[in-house]
């Protein structure tokens, strides 16, 4: 059975280590680059279901890769959500207006919110290949009694 | 009648004696008054000397004190420019000059208007009424601190602070004094000190999200002893507090560079109110607050800057789930008017002393008894809050009571447009 494809374009080992695993777990399948150049060849090789996109990234921002995606035949279709940290409205404005379908914003999230955000978007999209299990499902904790 | 010859002679020898005599005495007379007018006259040359004199060492006092202000007004570094009661530039010194390009002579007796343009903060232009020279000539205002942009003979633009005093002579308005000052620097020095926070900040948020990432995979992954996972949990809160910190600096920063506030987009209120109480679950539940959100309308579509209001949601909320004692309550309420809708977040907490509670807005500014109830705490929360409902075009005030509770109320616009221009 096909898994729903991402890739991961994050150039801090950590972060993108972690979020790799996570998503993994969630039953997605992975593929990970660290700078913007391997990202952008990657997005316009592969059959992609999303594209999580971090903005400041070595050899190629996040924008230049978005703007390349957007333009490419093969790849414009495929969903990106640009992975930001707080505060940068300006890249969240920009992102959207490059074509960018969301955002997430890193340091505000634990990490099963990052899953739950990317299972969510597909839910939204109803998206065709979203078939990850959802065995480790959990609610997100409701605000109020 | 025909003398006779010997009577004659004798009477006229007398008569002549007579009239010389008289004649002597007039002479004497006539002598004495002449010397006591020569000594008259004398007296009077003296006096006009002295008074002479006394002219010139008050001219020389008077050169020695224009002297004076003349080297005063050419050794400050402030620009001056005194303009009469038509606003007629008629006094300017030299460091008016050199910052704003125009000599003396292209200055002098022109309308104080027609030579320096004037904009404001930022950077649009300010009509003449509205001119501070124009206003302290109108209602004898004094202005000061204000900050404007001036602009140069070539076109260019530079900021200054400017403090106008009226002229007054006979209690009428003859004229106004502005003293002017370069602030480029204390400008630049401003954006490279809000820059370096902010590139700081950034720079931090990576390894502190890693932190709390493999933290939360550490627990969630690897077996661990109760007392291992309680120590992971203390790093944990310790990086999302270190998060939270760096956040506060990053919005200081990025509200005193005028950088939020400029993005009106559409936000549903309520669901964006329920999303940031959910971030407050784990706190929430450790202090056993009891939260009520229910009086509110079911969905409230607003069209507002999303940095802008979710420094004053945090702001508010933290706070009402920060001072608030174990097992105490807070309300949230949302109501919507006409134009406006209302926020007010209320809580049984450890509340403001009234003598504190009108420096509460300020920055750094923290109650005593918060300082005591909670030693870290930073007192920008409230002043994010507050600049940030300003920058919305809203209001925020509270009521307060010490050791009962505060409630604070948000009132925005449902609609938050751009200034004309900004954007």
């Amino acid at each position: 059975m096909d898994k729903t494809k991402i890739l991961l374009i994050e150039d801090d080992q950590v972060l993108s280590k972690v979020l790799y695993e996570e998503l993994s777990e969630a039953g997605f399948e992975v593929l990970r680059a660290y700078d913007g150049e391997v990202g952008l060849q990657l997005a316009l090789e592969k059959n992609l279901d999303l594209i999580l996109l971090d903005v400041v990234l070595p050899k190629k921002d996040g924008f230049e890769i978005l703007e390349a995606i957007k333009k490419s035949p093969g790849a414009s279709g495929t969903p990106v959500i640009i992975l930001t940290m707080l505060g940068i409205d300006e890249d969240i404005k920009k992102g959207l207006q490059l074509g960018a379908d969301d955002y997430i914003v890193k340091s505000q999230h634990a990490l099963p919110e990052i899953v739950e955000k990317v299972k969510n978007f597909f839910a939204k999209e109803g998206h065709g290949r979203a078939k990850q299990s959802s065995a480790d499902w959990h609610e997100v904790p409701q605000p109020d009694a | 009648m025909i003398p006779d010859p010997d009577v004659g002679e004798k009477e006229f020898s007398t008569n002549l004696k007579k009239y010389a005599q008289a004649l002597e005495q007039e002479v004497a007379d006539r002598t004495r008054e002449l010397s006591d007018r020569v000594a008259e006259l004398e007296d009077a040359r003296k006096a006009a000397a002295n008074l002479l004199e006394d002219l010139d060492a008050e001219r020389e006092k008077l050169a020695i004190s224009k002297a004076k202000d003349e080297a005063m007004l050419v050794s400050i570094g402030d620009g001056l420019i005194a303009v009469d009661a038509d606003a007629k530039i008629i006094r300017i010194n030299s460091s008016a000059n050199r910052m704003l390009g125009w000599t003396d002579d292209e200055m002098i007796g022109k309308s104080f208007f027609s030579v320096v343009p004037i904009e404001d903060e930022q950077e649009k232009p300010i009509l003449q009424k509205d001119d501070p020279i124009a206003i302290s000539l109108a209602d004898g205002t004094t202005i000061t601190g204000l900050i404007y942009h001036y602009i140069r003979k070539d076109g260019t633009k530079f900021p200054v602070a400017i403090t106008v005093s009226r002229v007054m002579l006979n209690d009428k308005i003859v004229g106004a004094i502005e003293v002017f000052r370069d602030i480029s620097k204390e400008k630049e020095l401003d954006r490279e000190k809000n820059e370096f926070i902010s590139i700081a900040s950034h720079q931090m948020r990576t390894p502190l999200t890693g932190i709390q990432w493999v933290v939360e995979r550490f627990t969630k992954k690897e077996k661990l002893t109760p007392k291992g996972k309680e120590y992971l949990e203390d790093i944990h809160t310790s990086a999302k507090q270190l998060i939270g910190l760096v956040d506060l600096l990053l919005n200081l920063s990025r509200i005193e560079a005028g950088r939020i506030g400029t993005t009106p987009e559409p936000l549903e209120f309520i669901g964006f109110i329920k999303d940031f109480l959910g971030e407050t679950v784990p706190l929430r539940d450790k202090k056993k607050l009891k939260l009520a959100f229910e009086d509110h309308p079911p969905e409230l579509a607003v069209i507002t800057d999303k940095s802008a209001i979710r420094n004053i949601v945090q702001s508010l909320v933290s706070n009402a789930i920060e001072y608030t004692q174990d097992g105490g309550s807070i309300a949230i309420t949302v109501k919507k008017s006409a134009s406006t809708f209302l926020m007010t977040v209320q809580d049984t907490g450890i509340g403001i002393p009234r003598m504190e509670q009108s420096h509460i807005f300020e920055k750094f500014v923290r109650a005593s008894n918060a300082k005591l109830y909670k030693t870290d705490g930073t007192g920008i929360g409230l002043y994010i809050a507050a600049r940030s409902t300003n920058l919305l075009g809203g209001k925020i005030w509270f009521e307060s009571e010490e050791n009962k509770g505060s409630t604070f109320h948000v009132e925005l616009p449902l609609e938050f447009k751009l200034k004309e221009g900004e954007g």
